[in-house]
């Protein structure tokens, strides 16, 4: 019986053990890891993590719930965000809603402002309006653009089957809105090479 | 350590019952034909309807899905020659691939409905039908088809149909606007 009693008290030390640092769920766990840290000068706040998967922590359990997020450039071949983009959202219920993106090109869209029904219909227009982009396909589960829309995968990487460039408004060769007033720089300094 | 060895005896002998299978039944197996459903009018009519009712980028369109599905404007298949999402019409080889990853969803309940007089199918014993119905409601994004919806009466008559006889025009024409059109609570009957 000593042999089961020790088993015994190893399994309680172990969950024990366990338990002490906060055993919580890998999966997001991983994918917050893997976002890295904050970029440099740009601090927490709607500013931040251009171009990243922002519900991964923005579900509700490690920072403010968004029901839709994520970042819209200017163009594929760089990642200068879009000021003032329209984000127009329609949902399988037939209701709508428009976000707008912030200096760096961060739109947030909160549960309580829209809770919508998957799927949703996207797309995205200027400020004035001029230029739009729509999404070929609906939306059926991903709360966050960049869940599919990754920045830069190459044709050697497993991702380039299974993604797209991130979320651009204007065409190559496009003129540009001017640069607005900000309190970080829009640009990421990403650009494609040729 | 008798203890021990009681335990484990039981213990091995449990998981061994429930991985068992339970033994065929040569009579209630024979399929009349194909493993899976009439592939044809899979290519012709209803891969049109899954890729775009299923396969997004954020959905069936990804590797690690229990049910992969290619697409034009979704994943691609490795290796087809630089075609990327967006880029380039679904190809026949991605389309022989989405009919084998759906037939090998519940290859034996595919087997079973096979097996049955076209007549008596029920196709909505089927996973494939209950997860995109979202029957049980742990569908990820809720359900992709209403009952009796047109991408239902599609995928349900191609289910339903013998090996011989064309897919109904009124499924066709089903199948043609589900392939063209999203899904809409409008549509829920």
């Amino acid at each position: 019986m000593k042999g089961g009693t020790g088993f015994a008290v190893g399994v309680v030390a172990v969950l024990a053990a366990a338990s002490a640092t906060g055993c919580t769920d890998p999966i997001p766990d991983f994918a917050i890891r893997d976002l890295g840290g904050e970029r440099d000068g740009i601090p927490q706040g709607e500013h931040h993590r251009a171009g990243q998967p922002c519900t991964v922590c923005h579900d509700g359990n490690e920072a403010p719930e968004f029901s839709l997020a994520g970042t819209v450039f200017a163009q594929s071949s760089s990642t200068i965000g879009v000021d003032g983009a329209s984000v127009f959202i329609t949902d399988s219920a037939g209701a709508s809603y428009t976000a707008k993106t912030n200096c760096v090109g961060n739109f947030f869209v909160r549960k309580q402002e829209f809770d919508f029904s998957f799927p949703i219909l996207v797309s995205v227009a200027s400020k004035s309006g001029s230029v739009r982009q729509t999404m070929n396909s609906h939306i059926g589960r991903a709360r966050s653009c960049a869940s599919c829309h990754i920045t830069g995968v190459p044709p050697d990487d497993p991702r380039f089957a299974s993604s797209v460039q991130h979320v651009w408004l204007y065409t190559e060769g496009d003129p540009l809105p001017a640069k607005p007033a900000c309190p970080v720089d829009p640009d990421l300094g990403w650009r494609k090479t040729p | 350590m008798k203890a021990h060895i009681v335990v484990s005896t039981i213990l091995l002998g449990a998981t061994m019952l429930m991985c068992s299978s339970p033994p065929e039944d040569s009579k209630t197996l024979k399929a009349g034909g194909s493993a899976g459903p009439e592939p044809l009018t899979y290519r012709q009519n209803v891969d049109a309807v899954l890729s775009r009712r299923c396969a997004s980028l954020d959905c069936h369109g990804q590797v690690g899905r229990p049910l992969r599905l290619y697409s034009n404007n979704g994943l691609r298949r490795p290796g087809d020659g630089g075609t990327a999402p967006g880029v380039g019409a679904v190809t026949t080889e991605e389309i022989a691939d989405n009919y084998r990853a759906l037939i090998g969803l519940e290859p034996e309940a595919m087997l079973a409905l096979r097996a049955q007089a076209a007549s008596q199918r029920d196709p909505y014993q089927l996973l494939m039908m209950r997860k995109a119905l979202n029957v049980e409601g742990c569908h990820k994004g809720g359900p992709a088809i209403f009952r009796n919806d047109k991408a239902d009466v599609c995928i349900t008559s191609w289910l339903k149909k013998n090996d011989v006889d064309p897919l109904p025009a009124a499924a066709v024409a089903a199948c043609s606007e589900a392939a063209s059109s999203y899904l809409n609570k409008d549509q829920q009957q």
